[in-house]
């Protein structure tokens, strides 16, 4: 009786225990920063072969790892071209997106930039012609007149 | 319509898998065998079809919804050969079989709190689908991103060569994007997807745990499944879309082909073939535990060895075509050398992080309770079998493999064992839940056999 009874309270603690804890645990987690799909889902497949990125500058390493595979995932096969900087090596600086768009090919239709977007650089972008079309929060995607 | 699109794509390969089982197996009659046919069946089929869609990939040059017809052909084709053979077999005779003792209440309530709690796992993959669409971290950086190229792209291969996207492991074989690419070709791109087809290869990993462990009635083996749903990094990972629970189950699924049931025949040989050879499909450590598994059978039976190897090949073909043809570099072979990796490899600093790391998440494996609870299985009356030694070489050779990249990674030891020793144990640990139980006793479970009057025996 006494073996049966431990058997019964060790399945019950495999059998529910855990699982049951383990989905509590992922119940109350928040979805992760820049969820690629749910933000970029009007966009996925039609977009230009070649997208600019832009990293803010306060974006930590472990938040650039992030947004950038999500960024991979949501875009994907579409090609990362950084054009505002170099966003894998060297932050970018405040004020760095240029005032009329210099540095920015003359082809790139969408830039997707990342991280907390400053004023003046929304407003530097919109002066280069591109608006925010998708995404909202870290990950945004600003695409310029003609793209899809 | 793209979540009824992945079911269908889902339900099509496991039509497939049902067939190739009808063809190789003889009929089931007991739940451990009914559980090993449907593992069977789940992981045979996906991997078939994912083969198939790397062909088509081949040939036509990207993913598409050319691909469906092909699909509906090769499942109705696998269906119709299955129920041919299953008639003829029936006008056979069926060798006898002992009867199966019905379970009593205990052996009921273990049964029901399995199912439990592959409910609860069920909901939690659904619940990560919708809170993380594109899954866990490897899920996004890899596993699914490349599933997305397959579908998106017109080169897919070649642009996954290109140093832009050099992070996802342009060398890890690609069955798993190819499976989801396979389920969006049906329906559509959906976060769904991806989800289904873990959910999918959690359920076989259970399944063939129970299978594995063994047929006793109302016995032992409903340990098994029970002990991997109390893992805890199990039930983590199987939300996560990652690639290593799928590998544990194709894994689990061989071995129990291969030693769960001996004499079970050529069928299942090849079978297991099969499944033993698209591990090296899905990830690398495959390659080792392919080879490790022809040598146990070859030691074991020679007749077996023959389908056994006829089954490895198409995973094998694949795997070797990818690697040679399509397959970038591998993280190993960057910013380093031979003479570099040799030293790395003979530097007992390392192998005393390793192993004390291997150690560590053995003992700790599923937070301590898998410990625990295997210390009071034993003290409520758990009998392990003399273990089945042959059975457990392929799996310590694919642990070795493991310990052997680790000790030669160019990448920060440390960081590399603190973000993946729990997770690449996933690979050895439902196998190794099997083979613990495999043809154990367990006296509180064990009900009289209808007919006998005694409690079931052990031996098989």
């Amino acid at each position: 009786m006494a073996a049966r009874a431990l058997f019964l309270v060790t399945a019950l603690v495999l059998g529910l225990g855990v699982p049951c804890s383990r989905l509590l645990l992922l119940a109350r987690l928040p979805p992760p920063a820049g969820a690629g799909e749910a933000r970029f889902s009007g966009l996925a497949g039609r977009l230009p072969p070649r997208v600019g990125y832009y990293r803010a500058p306060d974006v930590t390493e472990l938040d650039r790892y992030a947004y950038l595979n999500h960024a991979r995932y949501a875009l994907a096969p579409v090609r990362l071209d950084p054009v505002l900087g170099q966003p894998d090596t060297v932050p970018v600086p405040a004020g760095a997106p240029p005032a009329r768009g210099e540095g920015i090919p003359p082809g790139l239709r969408a830039i997707l930039a990342e991280g907390p977007i400053a004023g003046d650089v929304a407003a530097a972008l919109a002066r280069a012609g591109f608006s925010a079309a998708e995404g909202g929060g870290a990950v945004r995607l600003f695409v310029r007149e003609g793209a899809p | 319509m793209s979540a009824l699109g992945a079911v269908a794509g889902l339900a099509v390969s496991l039509a497939t898998g049902a067939g190739l089982v009808m063809l190789a197996m003889p009929p089931a009659r007991v739940l451990a065998e009914r559980a090993l046919a449907a593992a069977a069946a789940i992981v045979a089929g996906i991997a078939a079809h994912a083969l198939l869609a790397f062909a088509v990939c081949l040939v036509t040059g990207r993913l598409s919804g050319t691909l469906v017809p092909i699909d509906l052909g090769l499942a109705a084709g696998a269906c119709a050969a299955g129920v041919l053979s299953r008639r003829r077999a029936t006008a056979r005779p069926a060798p006898p079989r002992s009867p199966e003792a019905r379970p009593d209440g205990l052996g009921k309530a273990a049964r029901l709190l399995v199912l439990a709690g592959a409910g609860v796992a069920a909901a939690a993959v659904a619940l990560v689908a919708w809170k993380s669409p594109g899954g866990g971290w490897d899920a996004v950086a890899n596993w699914n991103l490349k599933a997305r190229i397959l579908v998106r792209a017109t080169e897919p291969f070649a642009l996954l060569r290109r140093p832009e996207l050099g992070w996802p492991h342009p060398d890890y074989p690609p069955l798993l994007p190819l499976s989801v690419a396979r389920l969006w070709a049906f329906g559509g791109e959906s976060a769904f997807a991806p989800a289904l087809l873990a959910a999918a290869f959690a359920g076989a990993t259970l399944l063939a745990a129970l299978g594995a462990a063994g047929a006793l009635p109302g016995g032992a083996a409903i340990l098994a499944p029970l002990l991997v749903l109390g893992t805890s990094s199990w039930f983590r990972e199987c939300t996560a879309q990652g690639a290593d629970v799928p590998l544990g189950g194709l894994v689990a699924t061989s071995l129990a082909l291969l030693f769960a049931r001996e004499g079970r025949g050529r069928g299942a040989a090849l079978l297991a073939g099969l499944v033993a050879g698209s591990a090296p499909f899905l990830k690398n450590e495959g390659i080792v535990f392919a080879g490790a598994a022809a040598a146990a059978v070859a030691w074991l039976d020679r007749a077996r060895l023959r389908p056994f190897v006829v089954g490895l090949a198409p995973g094998w073909a694949a795997t070797a075509w990818f690697k040679l043809a399509l397959a970038g570099p591998s993280y190993l072979s960057l910013n380093t050398t031979l003479a570099g990796a040799l030293l790395r490899l003979a530097d007992p600093g390392r192998w005393r992080l390793v192993l004390r790391a291997y150690a560590g998440a053995l003992l700790g494996i599923g937070g301590g309770i898998c410990a625990a609870a295997v210390a009071l299985l034993l003290l409520a009356g758990l009998r392990p079998r003399r273990p089945a030694a042959l059975a457990w070489v392929p799996l310590a050779l694919l642990g070795a493999s493991q310990v052997g990249i680790y000790l030669v990674t160019p990448l920060d030891l440390a960081w590399q064992l603190d973000a993946s020793v729990d997770r690449v144990l996933l690979q050895l640990w439902p196998a190794a839940c099997a083979l613990l139980f495999l043809g154990a006793r367990f006296p509180p479970l064990e009900a009289p056999a209808p007919g006998t009057g005694q409690g079931a025996r052990a031996g098989r």
